[in-house]
């Protein structure tokens, strides 16, 4: 399968400067981040706000510039072609936004809101986009007599199905879909989150898909890469991710995920202190402070992502260990 | 603290600057004779009147105006006591016209706000803009038709074309307050407005305070920056209305100065107090704008308390 | 309920008021704006009476103090205000909208210059700087009128506001989210500008334009108070004596000070005023009431203006003629309005009855400005021929003569024959040249000269040299300056100087001599020299005297000599069949004269001669179509027009004075060169209380638009208006405007006379005699 997406090595730091324009600060939002995505898959990018998930989909989108590393769409290194050539390449590459509230302009109505990508991509003959706009409407369950409505007219669950009939407009190969249902109530949650799966087998769509709750990202992805701080610190299949998390900052995520049945024991896994500010990162490796299992070594050196077998990556240092003791040695790689 | 200090340092460089450039600007502008042309021909540039003569013109200007001022006559005794009159004078309706303006605009803009209760936009709309919409000479005309009518029926309190008792101030200095007034009055109605939709305010009228406790608490220590703000927009406004109403009252104050020289000018009577009066009394005026401006700018940061957002 | 939007519906009602005046001010009253009361009868004498006159039945707001209707003022003047405002509105808009797209776009050129900007133009209140401003003639050669200069300053001090007021907005909506998206669906720059943040930006745009017009309308009343006024007058300021032309309200404003401060005929700044006021009101209730409409979300406003391109678009028509069946109601609701429109612009007019034709008038122009005629000069013999000519004419149409002749002789005193001077021009190495006065020279002393004077040619910076130095070089000689390039207040300068430090006897300057500026700078050399000579050079000669080395004058002159010469009237008429309405007389008249009683000068003019041309052919055309008039229908044709003792006031005043008759003179002036674009009317001499002459005004301006003649009102120069009573007349008088400069030239020949237009305004003048004179056989 060819890749579509692939990212190497990202970075992308601001510059603060403080009140009296006496200090900057570097805030390296995105840290050396690197993946990729494959056609029909699903990457989903999980971790707590401010770990610089959005802002690695922006510069997939281009949005924002990166300070170094690559992006390449479909072998195309994005950031070094024309923005004549981006603008046509973005015809493969969509956004669903987060808040269906402002992504939309207000003073348009649904029915130009989905003609503008058919103008812009030359989708389909000048004169049919309103037979287009009514198809889209349909294929993400809303009504044809919705076209001559403006966004304010309609719940947010369907304005973010408007989004996705956006999105879906130039027929992509792949989409971002950043946090699309943080701000839906959780019964129409499920309603978007089945309308992707369907659109996804339906038209071939391969999804990077962002978010911060790990039952959404169970119930999407194929993948998952976890973020914390700007860098992914584990990477690996969904099953792998969820029934056998390596990282102590996976563990945690999972563990304080609640559990609907009271039956069920689970272990307490108690999470030290909060996320530090992202101007002032700890040494070494920035998950230290917070680590049940810190060592000597946290403190010094960052470790950087190692494979454990079958596509599964992790970045932490107890794996280091492990992972020389195994080569070493036979023994079973598993934590207390 | 470097940075501070050359920052200040290059900000009060650059407004001596633009004071220095304004003045020199505004002398050389008045000593161009009217009926100067320039034409470009083959020959280069044709002036129907010599440059060089221009500038020494305007230097001999600048020298009379600041350095030998004494020398200027004017009705047999030096200029500058007269202009000092006429400032004084016109400073007086100013600031009595400025303060009433401030006390009529906060209470028109008090009684013109929703104050918490529902109003009709539309009516709303239609009181604020009309009036700030009257055009100044119209204001003049009724305050004066007015006059016209008190006098009539023995009540004398408006006295104009003159000067000497509180009665001749009077007029102008009520007719200078109503603009500006009713400019305060809608930047104070909306900012009321805005406040009281501010969830603090909301929470105190769940509380249970009253209209007046609340009024008092927290509406009118918001609304004095803004009512500083308004006034520091609209000085030129303001200069322009006491021009107005100096001129049309017969006020001798800056304007009637102002228009007794220009039209000595205009009827080609070029003796040097008339220019040297003209533009004497332009860059009074300059500075007065940019002395309200800057107590205006002033009091404003006194007190107009920032809301420090937190990132 | 729905929330009726009050200041919209206010603002929508004045807006359409202010448009429909503007538009059709007829409709709106019967006075002419320009008619002034003069006299009043009064038993035995006429006397002037005070024209000012309070609200009354007759002048509803009033009459300012020359007696003008100020309701009709106002009128007729809200076309030229609204224009002001319009155009400064829309001035300031198209320059500050791209440069605040740029500045919120993060270009620092942009910034800076708003902020410059701003910064600059709110120290010195708005009212001194145009004050300054507004004294520079320069701009007045640039920009042609006063009007436009205003506009120009205007737009000019008042952009940067705007601009940041734009740019702040245009800020505020880069910064939404839903920029990011479409900048994720893959537009550009420009595109997203156009399509996304213009729609946004049009509520906020529209609404200022509103309120900059309401702005200026504001400035409008401050300056005119002031006496600066934007009108088309020549001068930056304007008393209520010197009225323009082309006023609009702020003129009104004019007298401000003086009826205010003296308490009394308030309503001359009264009504003015309000109507600047609700003027204002409108417009900012409109635009008030346009942001709360536009604030609206359920607006459908900006989806409409977004369509606007593809409904107009004739390619989309096309497309949905040809699939007719699925594009029924569009296809029908367009082609009506395209129907509707092709009508109401190609709707026939109804023609005149009488048809005038230029072949012939232009004949006779070409006849009368011939070789033959020499200029026809009073009191010259061609000038006799030239009135033989008119009259053969008149008889051959069969004309009733005037007393029974149409040549009417008269007597006047001529001065300045040429033999008043002499002038020889010596130098060293070149022979004498016998200078030809009035052709070469001109002397514009009034005491009696004979004698040889030195001549010293000397530059601005020898003038200045010599006066320094005290000399005496040029004393009691004659100094040589040429001052062609030279402003008002350095001619006066070098003159006090040549009078007073050089002590010269006399002053010679070299001028063109039919420059509009020549007047003004003899008056201030006069007023220096009072009691010395005063002489000017043509330009041919003058360029020759600089080029001679040590010239000198050998100069006589007499200014006494006096010669008595003859002038002739050509009158004729037709003869009134109404009982009553034949004592209503018209009097078409024009002057057949030219520049003269000077040997040397002889310019054929053809325009001078196109009044009388006019005259003629509808003489002819009426008295061949046998026209029967109610009112006694006159042609004459005066003589002496460009002379003190001129033919038509002698004549009037002994012929044409009879109490119990009603007289209406039109005058016709020049007419009508290539340059030429448009007619002058003068109606200044009317009467607003004259309801028949008013009627008369209306039909010219009917008629005009009839015969696609362009109209516009001045001061039109006639010696019809000297002298004369006008208890019982009414004078209108008629010009073209001549925006090459041919009148009193060489270049006013035939070859000069645009006869197509020439065939319209005298289409549009027989017009207007018909419907003044009433026609008993319809």
């Amino acid at each position: 399968m060819s890749k579509i997406i692939e990212v190497r090595d990202l970075n992308k730091h601001f510059e603060v400067t403080s009140k009296m324009g006496l200090k900057t600060h570097l805030v390296k939002a995105v840290n050396g981040v690197s993946f990729n995505v494959s056609e029909g898959e699903t990457l989903g990018l999980v971790g707590e706000s401010g770990c610089g998930k959005t802002t690695t989909g922006k510069l997939i989108l281009k949005l924002i510039k990166p300070t170094s590393g690559e992006i390449y769409l479909e072998g195309k290194d994005i950031n070094k072609i024309s923005s004549k050539e981006m603008r046509r390449i973005r015809k493969d590459i969509q956004v669903v936004f987060q808040n269906p509230y402002a992504a939309l302009d207000p003073k348009m109505t649904i029915s130009d809101i989905l003609s503008e990508p058919l103008s812009i991509h030359k989708v389909v003959f000048k004169y049919d986009y309103e037979k287009e706009v009514k198809r889209l409407l349909s294929l993400v369950g809303l009504s044809t007599n919705d076209a001559q409505k403006f966004p304010h007219e309609f719940s947010g669950g369907q304005r973010q199905r408007i989004g996705i009939a956006r999105a879906i407009a130039t027929r992509p190969k792949f989409i971002i879909c950043d946090e699309p249902v943080s701000a839906l109530d959780v019964s129409v949650q499920s309603q978007i989150l089945n309308l992707l799966n369907d659109l996804q087998k339906e038209l071939k769509i391969s999804y990077l898909f962002i978010a911060h709750g790990l039952n959404v990202i169970k119930h999407m992805s194929d993948k998952v890469g976890v973020m914390y701080l700007g860098k992914i610190v584990e990477m690996g299949a969904e099953e792998d991710i969820f029934n056998n998390p390596r990282h102590p900052y996976t563990k945690v995520l999972l563990a304080s995920a609640p559990i609907p049945d009271p039956q069920v024991d689970r272990e307490r896994q108690v999470i030290k202190g909060e996320v530090p500010s992202p101007i002032s990162m700890p040494e070494g490796c920035t998950f230290h402070p917070r680590c049940e299992y810190a060592m000597e070594v946290c403190k010094k050196r960052a470790p950087v992502l190692l494979s454990i077998g079958n596509g599964h990556q992790v970045s932490c240092h107890l794996i280091e260990e492990k992972a020389s003791e195994a080569r070493s040695g036979a023994y079973d790689v598993s934590l207390v | 603290m470097k940075g501070l200090v050359l920052k200040l340092l290059k900000k009060a460089i650059s407004t001596i600057l633009i004071l220095l450039s304004f003045i020199y600007i505004t002398v050389l502008l008045n000593v161009i004779p009217p009926d100067f042309q320039a034409r470009v021909t083959g020959k280069g540039i044709i002036t129907s009147y010599p440059v060089s003569s221009m500038l020494s013109d305007s230097n001999e200007m600048l020298r009379l105006i600041f350095i030998n001022n004494q020398e200027v006559l004017y009705r047999s005794r030096p200029l500058s006591v007269y202009l000092h009159n006429l400032f004084g004078r016109t400073m007086l309706i100013l600031a009595v016209g400025l303060l009433l303006s401030i006390v009529i605009g906060i209470i028109k803009g008090i009684i013109d706000s929703k104050r918490g209760g529902h109003g009709n936009k539309s009516i709303q709309v239609l009181m604020t803009v009309i009036p700030i919409s009257l055009p100044d000479v119209l204001i003049i005309v009724l305050f004066q038709l007015l006059a016209v009518f008190l006098s009539q029926n023995g009540i004398r309190i408006f006295k104009v074309a003159g000067t000497g008792t509180i009665n001749h101030m009077l007029l102008p200095a009520i007719t200078l307050s109503i603009l500006p007034a009713f400019f305060i009055a809608r930047t104070t109605t909306l900012s009321i407005d805005e406040c009281y939709k501010q969830d603090y305010v909301k929470a105190a009228l769940g509380k249970g305070c009253s209209r007046r406790r609340i009024l008092f608490n927290h509406i009118i220590r918001n609304i004095s920056g803004i009512v500083f703000e308004s006034l520091s927009n609209s000085t030129a406004m303001i200069i322009c209305n006491l021009m107005l109403v100096e001129y049309l009252f017969a006020y001798p104050g800056l304007t009637f100065g102002l228009m007794q020289f220009f039209m000595q000018m205009w009827y080609g009577i070029t003796m040097d107090v008339n220019n040297v009066g003209i533009i004497s009394i332009a860059l009074i005026f300059g500075f007065i704008y940019f002395g309200l401006d800057f107590v205006f700018s002033l009091l404003k940061a006194i007190t107009h308390r920032e809301i420090k957002e937190v990132a | 309920m729905k929330k009726l939007n009050l200041p919209l519906l206010i603002g929508v009602i004045i807006v359409v008021l202010l448009i429909l005046v503007s538009v059709f001010p007829e409709g709106f009253s019967d006075i002419d704006p320009y008619g002034r009361q003069r006299y009043e009868y009064d038993s035995s004498s006429s006397k002037m009476v005070n024209p000012i006159s309070p609200p009354s039945k007759e002048y509803p707001w009033g009459s300012d103090q020359n007696g003008r209707d100020i309701r009709s003022l106002i009128i007729y003047g809200c076309r030229a205000t609204m224009l002001v405002a319009l155009l400064v509105a829309l001035g300031r808009l198209l320059i500050a909208l791209p440069i605040a797209i740029l500045a919120a776009y993060g270009n620092k050129l942009c910034r800076w210059l708003i902020k410059q900007f701003n910064i600059i133009f709110s120290a010195l209140p708005i009212i001194l700087m145009i004050f300054i401003l507004s004294r520079f003639r320069f701009l007045f050669d640039t920009f042609a009128t006063q009007r436009n200069v205003m506009i120009f300053l205007f737009i000019l001090i008042g952009w940067s506001k705007l601009a940041k007021v734009l740019a702040a907005k245009i800020n505020d909506i880069i910064q939404q989210d839903f920029i990011e998206g479409e900048i994720a669906i893959g537009k550009n720059g420009l595109e997203i500008a156009v399509q996304n943040i213009l729609p946004h930006v049009i509520p906020t745009i529209v609404v200022m334009f509103f309120m900059e017009m309401a702005v200026a309308l504001l400035v409008m009343t401050q300056l005119g108070v002031f006496g600066v006024v934007t009108s088309g007058a020549e001068d930056a300021f304007v008393d209520t004596s010197s009225f323009p032309y082309d006023f609009d309200w702020s003129t009104l404003l004019a007298g401000a000070n003086r009826i205010i401060t003296s308490r009394q005929n308030m309503w001359i700044i009264l009504y003015p005023t309000a109507c600047f006021a609700l003027s204002i009101i409108g417009l900012n209730l409109f635009g008030e009431g346009l942001r709360m409409e536009f604030e609206k979300r359920d607006s459908k406003v900006i989806s409409f203006i977004r369509r606007i391109p593809s409904i107009l678009s004739p390619v989309k028509y096309i497309y949905q003629v040809r699939n007719y069946q699925a594009f029924k109601s569009s296809v029908l609701k367009k082609s009506t309005a395209i129907l509707l429109i092709v009508l109401i612009i190609f709707f026939p007019q109804k023609s005149s009855a009488y048809k005038f034709y230029s072949e012939p008038a232009f004949n006779i122009i070409s006849e009368l400005s011939s070789e033959k005629y020499q200029g026809r000069p009073t009191g010259t013999e061609s000038g006799k021929q030239a009135a033989e000519y008119i009259a053969e004419q008149l008889k051959n149409y069969e004309i009733t003569p005037y007393n029974g002749s149409f040549i009417h002789e008269y007597e006047f005193e001529a001065y300045g024959a040429d033999e008043a001077s002499e002038l020889l021009i010596t130098s060293t190495g070149e022979a004498p040249f016998k200078a030809l006065y009035i052709n070469d020279y001109m002397i514009l002393s009034t005491e009696p000269i004979d004698e040889e004077l030195k001549v010293f040619v000397l530059s601005s910076e020898e003038i200045e040299q010599l006066a320094s130095q005290n000399s005496s070089l040029c004393e009691n000689q004659l100094v040589l300056v040429d001052i062609r390039e030279f402003g008002e207040n350095w001619i006066k300068r070098l003159s006090g100087l040549i009078k007073d430090k050089l002590k010269a006897k006399g002053i010679v300057f070299i001028e063109k001599w039919y420059s509009g500026k020549f007047a003004r700078k003899v008056t201030i050399i006069d007023k220096v020299f009072s009691d010395g000579i005063i002489m000017s050079l043509s330009s041919n000669v003058g360029d020759m005297v600089l080029k001679l080395d040590e010239p000198s004058f050998k100069l006589s002159y007499n200014p006494e000599s006096i010669l008595q010469k003859k002038g002739y009237n050509i009158v004729g008429y037709i003869e009134g069949n109404d009982k009553v309405l034949k004592n209503e007389i018209i009097i078409v008249g024009s002057s057949f004269d030219y520049i003269g009683d000077f040997k040397t000068i002889r310019y054929p003019g053809a325009m001078a001669i196109g009044g009388a041309a006019i005259e003629l052919e509808i003489a002819r055309v009426l008295s061949e179509s046998d026209y029967k008039p109610d009112r006694t229908l006159v042609f004459a044709f005066w003589d002496g027009s460009n002379l003190k003792y001129n033919g038509s006031t002698s004549f009037i005043i002994r012929n044409f004075n009879d109490p119990t008759k009603k007289y209406f003179n039109l005058d016709l002036n020049d007419f009508i060169s290539k340059g030429s674009t448009e007619l002058i009317v003068d109606t200044t001499n009317i009467s607003p209380k004259d309801k028949a002459a008013q009627g008369i005004i209306k039909a010219i301006k009917e008629n005009a638009r009839r015969n696609k003649i362009k109209l516009s009102f001045g001061k039109v120069k006639s010696q019809v208006t000297e002298n004369m009573n006008y208890e019982n007349r009414s004078i209108i008088l008629f010009d073209s405007n001549d925006r090459n400069r041919t009148k009193m030239t060489s270049k006013d020949n035939i070859e000069n006379i645009n006869e197509k237009l020439l065939g319209r305004a005298g289409q549009l003048l027989l017009d207007v005699v018909v419907h003044m004179s009433g026609d008993t056989k319809e």
